[in-house]
């Protein structure tokens, strides 16, 4: 088939960079007028963003080859962020800045790489799999009852709190308490409060902001809820989280 | 931004709304390459309007010529909306808030021109709910100088007479010219005084202004005169771009965040088919056959591709293996952009082994299956219907796709088309088993992966088609042809899907439908009908109890076949065909299959 006839030949092992390709993490932001579009959808948009910015990313192998793009945990829909990450494999080296500044020129207002920095080849796999935990800070408009500071408080204290999660078909049984590290009433008057929660997020289960608020007493479907991502780290590994790749 | 900017939405949408609709990213806006524009500075605010969500819109290539064609024009903003989803529709009466653009956020009924493309007929109730939501009266009647003016085009512009009483101007053919004609009349002329005002549009050619015709009926419900007034033309002609190759391309395309139905670059390599199809509107209504030159495409496909960032160009047309310099332009696509992971693909193909060979060299992503459209299982009704294709072309054409990977085939089939018998009906089955059969054994060790998609179809007898005259097949043979093919085609490698009979007998209706119509539409849109089109929407009891309140009868439009001397509700619409012409098709149909039902 054609394409494989332009690739030619295999190269001979020898001029094949024995290192492994340079990668460039980046944590980036995304916005309130973006905060509807989904995790899929955002990637999307950001691939395309590389392929106008003319990133040398590197791609897979294979009929349909994919850009060589990785990202830590889904943020949900209607959350704004300023710590999402991502990690581009090049092609060829380029400097993070570079990176930075190509890639937001191209990304459409509402996304924005922050910072972006080299993953040294050493660390081997760049696991944004690791990352397993979620700061967020949740402001809410509505009925705050009296006693939400206690909530957190008993929230924290208590060695279980077992929530029940509907879909349209089945309902499952949930242990939030175990998903939860840190709940924390900043502010709060009758029809307002900021609270700001640690929390467990990534393929193996995390806590949903809205489900911390509801275990606080409070009636979502009653009030206007701005969430926003602080932070997203690893709580084990030294070697994935994002900030300690910085030295942070 | 941060909490209470609300992008320019009502913070109760913004907060309360969008947070719990389905897909909310429908209604947000601001994607790459959308063009948000200063109102104050402009003489004109158009809203392009598409009857259906914002995934199949944005997939619609007239649409985005006609967004970015207007929006070049200093004195004019083009802004975009799309049906919202019941859910959306719920919150937005719930809360009285109206239908706005994505752009600027501004309610429907703020725009002097509100203009929707008709892409099917059981999306019609849709389009009278946008203008309700809009602010906008639904009855061009009851409409004054402070609403838009509210035109209408597109495929079901042919025959707009079920919509006449909603919508004040259609426009009928390419859309390119006519545009900027009436952007420009509409501007000259002001909504100041509204009569004049369409007067003064249906003096552009290709522009129908259905109020300025009077209908008569005779006592059998047969259109009995259509009678011009104020000036208007007795016919109105289609309009028709002639130089495809200098035709205005959008090339600043808006990438939607959305996955749409069509997420890539389209390239219009073609406009119009020549095969002659007799089932086929568009082959007459697209005419004449226009095409752009490799080099243009060539150009509009690199400026498009660094613009958006897709990784993908599909050459569209009716059939873009008939485009005379295919192999040439895939191949030289695939030689500039190959390096860059771009995809060809070629949504329509012809049957045959070129058509698969070419599609093996240019598709680099191997879809599962490929699409054919044999339309009918046997010579004779082929011929009737004059599709020039045979089963040997359908099966050098599926060993050519299996000896290249393809390990399945989708098929498309009509049932109940004119002069069509049992034995027509159950020789779809016998060819898809034969197909099975021949497939199993082309594959060999894959047989197992082997799979035949066939998508059945009632036919819609079509206005401007040399089958307008014939009658659509009542429910019980459809039923009847729908076991036949059944009982014949088993085996677990073939999946039969079916468009449901009623679906069809809608759209024939009102495909060949009149002016008393509309007050169908207006009661089953009413009654809460939405999204007729989507299979999970459509509730047929609801348009029969329509019928029965407004004492019309669906069969009188789509079951009773029509004389060729009988007069039809869209005579005065043209589109460059004689009637002489229609007649000689239809009476070689009859020729070649005995008489039409």
């Amino acid at each position: 088939m054609r394409h494989q006839m332009r690739c030619g030949p295999a190269k001979p092992a020898a001029v094949r960079p024995a290192a492994r390709s340079p990668r460039v993490a980046c944590r980036f932001s995304r916005e309130e007028q973006l905060k509807f579009i989904s995790h899929l959808d955002i990637i999307r948009t950001i691939e395309r963003a590389i392929r106008r910015a003319a990133v040398p990313v590197a791609y897979t192998q294979g009929h349909n080859p994919r850009a060589k793009l990785s990202f830590a945990s889904a943020l949900g829909i209607g959350v704004t962020s300023e710590a999402e990450l991502m990690v581009i494999e090049l092609d060829h080296i380029l400097p993070p800045d570079e990176v930075k500044q190509r890639v937001n020129e191209q990304v459409p207002a509402g996304l924005e790489v922050i910072e972006a920095w080299a993953v040294p080849a050493y660390r081997g796999r760049y696991r944004l799999g690791d990352i397993d935990t979620a700061e967020y800070e949740m402001e809410v408009a509505g009925p705050i009852p009296e006693f939400v500071e206690d909530s957190a408080g008993q929230l924290i204290a208590s060695p279980t709190y077992v929530i029940t999660r509907e879909t349209d078909k089945t309902s499952k049984q949930v242990d939030l308490r175990s998903l939860v590290s840190r709940v924390e009433v900043v502010e709060h008057g009758p029809d307002h409060a900021v609270v700001r929660a640690t929390a467990r997020t990534g393929s193996q289960g995390g806590a949903r902001p809205d489900e911390i608020l509801q275990a606080l007493g409070i009636d979502l479907d009653r009030c206007q809820v701005s969430v926003h991502r602080t932070a997203l780290r690893a709580s084990g590994g030294v070697r994935a989280a994002a900030r300690t790749a910085k030295g942070q | 931004m941060r909490r209470g900017e609300c992008c320019g939405r009502d913070p109760a949408l913004w907060y309360d709304v969008l947070p719990r609709v389905t897909r909310p990213g429908r209604y947000t806006n601001r994607e790459w390459n959308a063009i948000h524009k200063e109102h104050a500075g402009v003489r004109l605010r158009v809203a392009l309007a598409y009857p259906d969500t914002y995934e199949l819109g944005m997939s619609h290539l007239g649409l985005r010529i006609l967004y970015h064609l207007l929006n070049e024009r200093d004195d004019t903003v083009a802004e975009r909306v799309y049906a919202p989803w019941t859910d959306m529709e719920e919150a937005l009466r719930a809360r009285g808030l109206l239908l706005t653009t994505l752009e600027s956020a501004t309610p429907l009924r703020a725009f002097d021109i509100v203009g929707f493309t008709l892409p099917y007929e059981l999306l019609y109730t849709n389009v009278l709910n946008m203008l309700d939501l809009g602010g906008i009266p639904v009855l061009a009647a009851e409409r004054t100088t402070d609403d838009p003016v509210v035109i209408a085009g597109g495929p079901c512009a042919c025959n707009p007479e079920p919509l006449t009483d909603f919508i004040d101007a259609f426009v009928l053919g390419d859309g390119e010219e006519v545009i900027g004609e009436i952007a420009e009349a509409v501007m000259e002329t002001g909504r100041g005084d509204r009569q004049h005002l369409l007067q003064r549009l249906s003096e552009i050619e290709g522009v129908y202004v259905p109020g300025f015709y009077d209908v008569t009926y005779a006592p059998d419900g047969i259109v009995a005169e259509i009678t011009a007034r104020d000036n208007a033309p007795t016919s109105v002609r289609s309009r028709v771009v002639a130089d495809l190759d200098r035709a205005y391309y959008p090339t600043q395309q808006i990438v939607p965040y959305l996955e749409t139905v069509h997420d890539r670059v389209t390239l219009e390599v073609m406009r119009g088919c020549a095969r002659g199809c007799r089932f086929c509107q568009a082959g007459v209504t697209y005419r004449p056959v226009r095409k752009r030159s490799v080099d243009t495409l060539l150009e509009q496909a690199r400026r498009t591709l660094a613009a958006t960032g897709h990784d993908e160009v599909s050459l569209m047309a009716f059939s873009s293996a008939d485009y005379p310099d295919i192999e040439e332009l895939a191949e030289r696509l695939i030689d500039e952009h190959g390096d860059k992971r771009v995809n060809v693909s070629l949504p329509s193909l012809r049957m045959d082994t070129f058509s698969v060979r070419l599609a093996e060299r240019v598709q680099r992503v191997r879809r599962a299956t490929l699409t054919f459209a044999p339309e009918a299982a046997t010579a004779r009704l082929r011929e009737v219907i004059n599709k020039q294709a045979t089963d040997e072309d359908l099966f050098a054409a599926a060993s050519a796709a299996f000896q290249s990977g393809w390990n399945g085939l989708k098929l498309y089939f009509m049932i109940g088309l004119p002069t069509e018998t049992d034995d027509d009906a159950a020789a779809i089955g016998d060819l898809l088993r034969r197909l099975v059969a021949f497939g199993r054994r082309e594959l060999g060790t894959r047989r197992g992966r082997l799979r035949i998609n066939a998508s059945v179809t009632p036919f819609v007898p079509k206005p401007h088609t040399p089958f307008q005259w014939t009658a659509q097949a009542s429910t019980e043979d459809l039923d009847r042809h729908r076991r036949l093919i059944c009982g014949e085609a088993t085996g677990k490698a073939i999946h039969l899907s079916w468009r449901s009979p009623e679906q069809s007998l809608l759209e024939a209706t009102f495909a060949l439908g009149d002016r008393r119509l509309g007050t169908v539409v207006g009661a089953a849109w009413e009654a809460g009908a939405r999204f007729d089109a989507w299979d999970e929407m459509f509730d047929f009891q609801r348009w029969k109890q329509a019928f029965a309140a407004c004492g019309l009868d669906p069969s009188f439009y789509a079951h009773r076949a029509r004389g060729l001397d009988e007069r039809l509700p869209w005579d005065h619409l043209s589109y460059g065909q004689s009637k002489e012409w229609l007649t000689r098709e239809i009476e070689r149909a009859r020729g070649a299959g005995g008489e039409v039902a």
